[in-house]
């Protein structure tokens, strides 16, 4: 596997890192302060409310897809950041195509787990379009925003 | 119309070049169909019965008359010399071949048009009256708005991948020519003490499971659309179901919370959604608006036709083809993709041609489509009825039968569809055939009759005046018939007579619907008033000797 940074669209110069900590593994009575390295493991079906309890002990959210159609995992990383405040690292990773590289990006997500054979096909899709129409969890001006701003600087 | 700057042009072009690739990464064997197939049904490309299908979106059914040629062109070039209307106000060609389909997308590029989303789990081409901006009942035009959400679901990243297709209509006038309540979120534009706003209507669906929409805001303020559809698509994306797939559509969502719990889990989202920068900034709003104004209209004379203007039928074709419109002395033309015996909403390329330069003599070069697969031309002055109407029955486009009983919606049915159980084409065919006669069409009057070719109802059976729908029983295709359907303001859901008839005798029984409404109306009744007043009995007793 590979580590994409979705931030900078190139490879990670850093390593995947431990295994994450699954959601349901985590024992109740554990005072550790921390998750360790490996972050939280959870599903994109997971309730964001199951995961709050634990965030505060995470550098990391992974974010499981078990199928690419399951697009619940989109806003769940959004509502881990907007809801949640979360300020750590949110990785995606399980079955998921290229085309989704963009929405991840722009979903909240900071980093994906991709097979290497599937490397430049996620770079690639990164760089397809040079601007979106909506604002949305990456917080990049929309071509609304772009319009007007542009409108203004001519003006 | 709205016209596309840099930053539209450079979007679209770059989905085409993106396409492009996907489509050689599948020709060389380095995409398996199972991998290529998210991909080509975001850009309309379905696989069929006999072969693929694109489906173009044709953005709140809008057209200028270069871009009318353009998809003539590619009918003439890339399939078979014709392509088909459909009654989500897009268009089809059904015999593309895969390696030239980027080539085709990058043709619909050249005159700002495209294929995204015009299928797969996503918010789909969004749909308005088709007379918005010249009807005269009109409390606003909604076509900015179905611009702006047009912008806003383009690839919007948390909403590729939803539990199931998403449809959104919008209407902008008192009476509903575009099927509000059967969406999965319908839009009213309204005005509430000088200022526009939107009632907005969730949850209404077709398919297996009719359900009529309802109203969960009477009135949301314009400025603060986006945010407020964010937050129900948001909803929808985490709580629709996805463990059944005839069971994923926002209806099913929104009867299983309960319409009470479903508002206020929606309201309480946008509590969020409305302090982030989602709604659209008001100059932007401003711009794509200005896009809209319709040209210079002089308010003229309504002519009187004399006799030396009287061709065949063309009273009844003033008559039933064209509304009026708010300038005085000007009609909005229906041109029926209806003929009798054709295939309802399907036009040739030389059709198409000839509607484009109709369009430029005599309505401003704008035409439309609308949900009931006809084609509008919205802006004609009336003295120019009679030339129009000789050019329109030249090219066999002069049927006088808009609303009318052969008016039909079909969906493509088994001629072309993997989904199907029934044929539906030849159905409306022999329907339109046995009701010839448009004396006779004339005196039945509005009559909307909508066939689907199994339970999916792309037909729109359950919101037919005479619905029918096509099932198959132990390889027999038989055809259920239900009445009292309305897509209307008055929406409802048609209710099945019984068991169904044979192909042979399907038209039989719509014959003897008609002969007991005409025995049974009262003066002026439409059909779908007498069957409410009267109910289904005298119906049934009618067709099966039994209540």
């Amino acid at each position: 596997m590979e580590l994409l940074n979705l931030t900078t669209a190139r490879v990670a110069n850093r390593a995947i890192g431990p295994n994450a900590t699954p959601l349901n593994e985590i024992s109740t009575d554990s005072d550790s302060p921390s998750l360790g390295e490996g972050g939280l493991l959870v599903w994109a079906d997971s309730p964001l409310e199951s995961i709050l309890p634990h965030l505060e002990k995470a550098a990391r959210v992974e974010i499981h897809f078990a199928a690419f159609g399951d697009g619940r995992g989109f806003s769940l990383a959004r509502r881990i950041k907007r809801d949640a405040g979360f300020k750590g690292e949110i990785r995606a990773s399980g079955n998921l195509i290229p085309d989704q590289a963009v929405f991840l990006a722009r979903s909240g997500f900071d980093s994906i787990l991709v097979e290497e054979k599937n490397v430049a096909a996620f770079l690639n899709m990164l760089s397809v379009y040079k601007g979106y129409y909506q604002r949305a969890a990456d917080n990049t001006a929309s071509i609304a925003e772009q319009r007007q701003s542009k409108v203004s600087a001519n003006g | 119309m709205y016209k596309y700057d840099s930053y539209d042009q450079t979007f679209v072009d770059a989905r085409v070049e993106e396409f492009r690739s996907q489509v050689e990464r599948r020709l060389s064997g380095e995409l398996s169909e199972e991998e290529f197939r998210p991909l080509r049904l975001v850009n309309g490309l379905y696989l069929q019965l006999h072969a693929y299908m694109l489906r173009v979106a044709i953005p709140y059914g809008l057209l200028s008359s270069e871009q009318m040629r353009r998809l003539a062109h590619i009918a003439r070039r890339y399939d078979k010399g014709y392509a088909h209307f459909t009654t989500r106000q897009n268009i089809q060609y059904n015999w593309p071949k895969l390696v030239e389909t980027p080539d085709i997308l990058a043709e619909l590029a050249s005159v700002e048009m495209h294929a995204i989303q015009t299928s797969g789990n996503v918010i789909r081409n969004v749909t308005t009256d088709h007379f918005a901006g010249a009807a005269a009942d009109e409390v606003a035009d909604p076509r900015p708005y179905a611009e702006i959400i047009r912008q806003w679901s383009t690839l919007h990243p948390e909403f590729g991948f939803l539990p199931r297709k998403f449809k959104i209509a919008i209407t902008g006038a008192a009476k509903d020519r575009a099927a509000i309540r059967w969406h999965d979120i319908g839009l009213i534009v309204k005005e509430q003490d000088g200022a526009l706003g939107f009632e907005v209507v969730v949850g209404g669906g077709m398919g297996r499971t009719p359900v009529i929409g309802k109203t969960i805001r009477d009135f949301l303020p314009e400025a603060e659309l986006l945010s407020y559809l964010e937050a129900i698509l948001r909803v929808y994306n985490e709580q629709g179901r996805r463990d059944n797939k005839y069971k994923a559509r926002i209806k099913i969502l929104v009867n299983e919370m309960g319409e009470e719990t479903f508002r206020e889990t929606v309201e309480s989202e946008w509590k969020l959604t409305r302090r982030e920068a989602i709604n659209l900034p008001e100059n932007e709003q401003r711009r794509i608006s200005a896009f809209f104004k319709n040209p210079p209209l002089p308010v003229l004379e309504d002519p009187r036709f004399t006799e030396a203007f009287i061709a065949p039928n063309f009273h009844a074709w003033v008559k039933h083809n064209t509304d009026e419109h708010k300038v005085p002395g000007h009609r909005m033309v229906t041109i029926s993709l209806k003929p009798h015996g054709g295939i309802p909403g399907d036009a040739t390329a030389d059709q198409m041609d000839l509607i484009a330069e109709l369009a430029d003599t005599y309505s401003h070069g704008e035409i439309r489509v609308s949900h009931e697969q006809n084609l509008i031309l919205p802006h004609v002055e009336s003295r120019q009825l009679p030339a129009l109407y000789g050019a329109l029955v030249a090219a066999e486009l002069g049927t006088a039968n808009a609303g009318l009983l052969t008016d039909i919606i079909a969906c493509p049915g088994l001629d072309y569809c993997a989904l199907a159980n029934a044929r539906s084409i030849p159905i409306s065919q022999e329907i339109a055939e046995r009701f010839d006669d448009i004396t006779r069409l004339t005196d039945i009057g509005e009559l909307k009759v909508k066939i689907s070719g199994c339970i999916n109802s792309c037909g729109h059976h359950h919101a037919g005046h005479i619905g029918i729908l096509g099932v198959d029983r132990k390889g027999v295709e038989l055809y259920q018939i239900m009445l009292g359907g309305s897509g209307a303001e008055d929406a409802s859901t048609g209710e099945l007579l019984g068991r169904g008839f044979e192909a042979n005798k399907i038209v039989d029984a719509i014959e003897t619907v008609v002969a007991v409404y005409l025995g049974e109306r009262q003066t002026e009744e439409r059909f779908l008033d007498t069957v409410r007043r009267i109910g289904n009995t005298p119906f049934k007793e009618a067709l099966y000797g039994t209540a």
